[in-house]
């Protein structure tokens, strides 16, 4: 049950970082676009979702929280700066959204805090994530470290800029997708562009981590070597297959290879660092809440949980990128193509 | 432990970003009602001044909902943040309902909350309206579980104490815990109360602009109508919350909202200057024998009000955040009871639509059903002091250690972030009531052909781009 909860919070933290990290990428990069058309499409890419994806956030930390409530209680402590500066951004992201989704065009003011809350969200992020693994200092099961300790020795800083691009890719695989014609094009040149800077910056992450963790890493014993050494191959072809497959169709290919690599580097973290949940000391057993709560969790997630996954692919569904039917029936196709709606050339 | 001072800023910290966050559902799940209603109508009767009161409303409601999904974000996080050992006493029992809440309410308004907002067109009239009936249902939902969990810490139940933890031993018992039977239904009326008014008033601003006529008096009929019909029943709940859940289970509240220190005093006070150090009141205006009456229904007015007194000093409430946020409740509750009966009178008359004093009288009374709200939310929280589980729990063990940097920093940031968010809030309700509601579309027939410019969410490829 422990076990189960504990990969329910693992898929939690997946789906937020694959979903939330594309819409995430797409707002800081609209900081780097030029073209004020295309910062347009990208706002409406990210508007449709985000508050959806956030969801998974909350999901992802009333989840934590319940199933094992000292790692609540001491990770969100020992990363208070980092997690506040994430709320700060989300939030002046959120309102920045729904604030220019509004008006037509892309709000200069609004517009830019969009694109900052979503840069500094995704470094944000990438601290608060390799403060977490660095380490956490508890005594007692409280947090018993000091207010930078999340730094780790600066490894912290390497994650979250890591993270930055990482979501940036992931975004620019999806603009690739939902794009068309040159906006897609420019966007299939750009994720081939950010490839190699992030297999290094991944790279370097990784060979760093032993050195920078007070966690017990460990590769000993098959079930542990074999799934990573899978999770490693994984990683590797699906960053050949976004770079090989941008601006090819069909053009879901390159996202989907991108969160193939998200999957497997977060898996492959699971095998190292099992069972440590706030690592070094807590771990999922010593962490986790009394059976009835854990009962009630399974519970919920099994009744609830097929609903909620079918009516939010539907609510994807009802937006994937189709016109409004009115639109297609009310007004007849301008003959220069510029109605041509689907996403196809 | 942790020291007083260091504690009053996590508490200011949390008291105010609630404070900001409670502001919008009170808006917006009675406003998600009302879009419902509006469109109902609208289906039903094809008349399109529905269409554009759900129009109109639509827009104010979808911004003030972002702000309520991004600041409730915080709050979540908030509990572990600066909470640490609450949030691992609590954890088993809270964490749960607040997953419910997640899983049943939050994924279900932010997966039809598109629709709704940006749906029409893309989908038929029975799917906006289903979608509007989920987003409502959601909201719904969400003030279930947060006023379960909330009243689980005033009323615990249904839990065993295991290494300092709470351990549940029946989840019927948690939810249905004493406090949340009374204060649910409480809670609910409020928030209708509070976006009722707020409805009205704008319609009172639209008449007294002499704009949209039809639309105006619609919309303030409305919303006039809504509260009139749920004040009273809100002044029964709320006597039967006092009654039944305050004084029952948390006495110290109800005589610090009452401001007594001594017992004796059968009035009931209006203004008090409270000197808690010396357990004594340094001023005192009441209303002789009244408070006998509205506490004990005793109408002879004869039983005194007892004092905070009876209470250790160590275990009372302050004095002065829950004596006032309970007389900005009341006085709410009356004035816009009072308000609301006149409309009544006047609407039966024929008259409310032209009394120029009435519809000012309205509109500038526009957010008064917040203010009581979070007021009454004032007298629920600072009124449990010094416990964060009632009986069970101090706030004084519950802190993270943090340091007093930290929490002065983010306590600065949220307030700056926060008044700059409600700013612009305001502007933008402001600017969209200025603008007005949309032209009526044409005909009866075609509502659909007048669509406006909606921003649809994920049409790339509809703006002539000129590049193809
Ligand atoms: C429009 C808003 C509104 C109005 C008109 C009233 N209230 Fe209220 N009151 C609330 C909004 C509210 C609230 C914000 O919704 C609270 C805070 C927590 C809760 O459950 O409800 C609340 C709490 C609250 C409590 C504290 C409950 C507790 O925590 O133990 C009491 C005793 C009352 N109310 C009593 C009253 C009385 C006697 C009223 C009328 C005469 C009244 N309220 C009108
Ligand atoms: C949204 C409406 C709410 C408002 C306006 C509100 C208001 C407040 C206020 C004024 C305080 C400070 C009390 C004091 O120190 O004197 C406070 C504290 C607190 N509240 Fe709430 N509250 C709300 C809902 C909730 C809910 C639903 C929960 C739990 C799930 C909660 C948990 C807490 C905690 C943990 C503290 C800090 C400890 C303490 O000072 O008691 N609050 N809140
Ligand atoms: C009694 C007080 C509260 C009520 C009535 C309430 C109600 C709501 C409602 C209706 C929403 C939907 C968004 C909206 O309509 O603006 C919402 C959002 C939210 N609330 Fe509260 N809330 C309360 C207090 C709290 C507290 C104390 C917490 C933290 C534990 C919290 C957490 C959240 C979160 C995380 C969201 C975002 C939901 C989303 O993504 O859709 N709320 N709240």
């Amino acid at each position: 049950m422990v076990a189960f909860w504990a990969a329910v919070i693992v898929l939690a933290l997946l789906t937020y970082v694959i979903l939330d990290g594309y819409d995430l990428g797409i707002g800081t990069l609209t900081l780097f676009e030029r073209d004020g058309d295309t910062r347009r499409s990208m706002l409406e890419v990210a508007g449709n979702v985000w508050d959806g994806n956030e969801s998974w956030l909350i999901l992802l930390a009333m989840g934590l929280w319940a199933g094992f409530p000292d790692a609540y209680a001491t990770a969100l402590p020992g990363l208070y700066l980092p997690l506040c500066l994430m709320l700060f951004a989300l939030i002046g992201r959120g309102f920045a959204i729904e604030m220019t989704l509004h008006r037509p065009g892309f709000d200069r003011l609004w517009g830019r805090l969009f694109g900052l809350g979503s840069l500094v969200a995704a470094f944000a992020q990438g601290v608060l994530f390799g403060g977490l693994l660095t380490g956490i200092t508890v005594v007692d099961q409280r947090f018993a470290g000091r207010t930078w300790d999340f730094l780790g020795h600066g490894y912290a800083l390497l994650t979250g800029c890591a993270t930055v691009l990482l979501y940036a890719w992931v975004g620019t695989a999806q603009l690739q997708a939902k794009l068309v014609d040159d906006k897609r094009r420019r966007a299939s040149r750009r994720l081939r562009a950010m490839t190699v800077p992030l297999v290094l910056t991944c790279a370097l992450s990784a060979a760093l981590l032993p050195a920078a963790t007070d966690a017990h890493l460990r590769l000993d014993g098959v079930s542990r070597w074999l799934p990573f050494a899978y999770c490693l191959l994984i990683a590797a072809a699906g960053f050949y297959t976004a770079w090989r497959w941008a601006g090819r169709a069909p053009n879901q290919v390159s996202f989907f290879a991108a969160a193939a690599v998200e999957t497997a580097g977060l898996l492959a973290l699971v095998c190292l660092y099992f069972p440590q949940l706030v690592p070094p000391s807590v771990t999922i057993d010593s962490a986790a809440a009394g059976r009835t709560t854990l009962v009630f969790l399974t519970a919920m997630i099994g009744i609830l949980g097929p609903g909620t996954v079918a009516y939010g692919i539907y609510a994807h569904w009802v937006f994937r990128s189709a016109p409004p039917a009115s639109q297609v029936t009310e007004t007849p196709p301008a003959p220069d193509g510029r109605a041509a709606l689907s996403p196809s050339n | 432990m942790a020291s007083t001072g260091f504690i009053d800023l996590s508490r200011w910290q949390f008291a105010t970003t609630a404070a900001f966050h409670m502001t919008f559902p009170a808006l917006t799940v009675g406003l998600s009602i009302f879009l419902v209603i509006c469109y109902a109508c609208y289906c039903k009767t094809d008349n399109p001044i529905y269409l554009q009161m759900f129009r109109f409303w639509r827009k104010i409601f979808a911004v003030g909902f972002a702000l309520g999904i991004v600041a409730g974000i915080v709050l979540t996080f908030e509990l572990g943040l600066n909470w640490g050992g609450y949030a691992r006493a609590v954890g088993p029992v809270l964490g749960p309902i607040i997953c419910l809440e997640a899983l049943t309410a939050f994924f279900l308004e932010a997966g039809f909350i598109g629709i709704l907002l940006y749906g029409e067109g893309r989908v038929s009239r029975k799917v906006t309206m289903v979608a509007a009936c989920l987003v409502a249902l959601g909201a719904l939902l969400s003030t279930t579980w947060i006023l379960a969990a909330n009243s689980w810490m005033q009323t615990p139940a249904g839990y065993k104490e295991v290494n300092g933890q709470f351990q549940p031993t029946s989840w019927y018992h948690v939810i249905f815990n004493p406090a949340f039977v009374w204060r649910f239904p409480h809670q609910l009326l409020a928030v209708l109360i509070s976006a009722s008014w707020f409805i009205a008033a704008i319609g009172a601003y639209y008449l007294l602009k002499h704009r949209a006529a039809e639309f105006a008096r619609k919309t303030m009929s409305m919303g006039l109508l809504g509260a009139s019909l749920l004040l009273p029943v809100q002044l029964y709940v709320g006597d039967s919350t006092a009654t039944y859940v305050t004084a029952v289970y948390q006495p110290a509240k109800v005589t610090a909202a009452e401001g007594n220190f001594t017992n004796g005093n059968t009035g009931w006070n209006v203004v008090v200057i409270p000197n808690q150090s010396q357990q004594r009141d340094d001023f005192v205006l009441s209303i002789p024998h009244a408070g006998s009456v509205f506490v004990f229904h005793n109408f002879s007015g004869t039983t005194p009000v007892p004092g905070l007194k009876l209470f250790p000093k160590a275990l009372q409430p302050p004095v002065w955040p829950t004596f006032y946020g309970f007389k900005v409740m009341i006085f709410a509750a009356w004035g816009m009871f009072s308000v609301a009966f006149i409309g009544l009178v006047m609407r039966v008359r024929r008259r409310m639509f032209t009394e120029r004093w009435f519809l000012r009288l309205v509109l500038w009374t526009m957010p008064v059903g917040v203010f009581a709200t979070i007021a009454g939310w004032v007298v629920s929280e600072s009124g449990r002091q010094p416990w964060l589980v009632y009986g069970k729990l101090l706030v004084a063990n519950s802190p993270s250690s943090l340091s007093t940097g930290e929490l002065i920093a983010t306590l600065v940031g949220f307030w700056v972030v926060y008044l700059v968010l409600f700013g612009s809030w305001v502007r933008h309700v402001a600017r969209e009531v200025r603008k007005g509601p949309e032209e009526l579309p044409p005909t009866k027939t075609a509502p659909q052909s007048a669509r406006p410019p909606i921003p649809s969410r994920a049409v790339l490829a509809l703006e002539p781009t000129g590049t193809e």
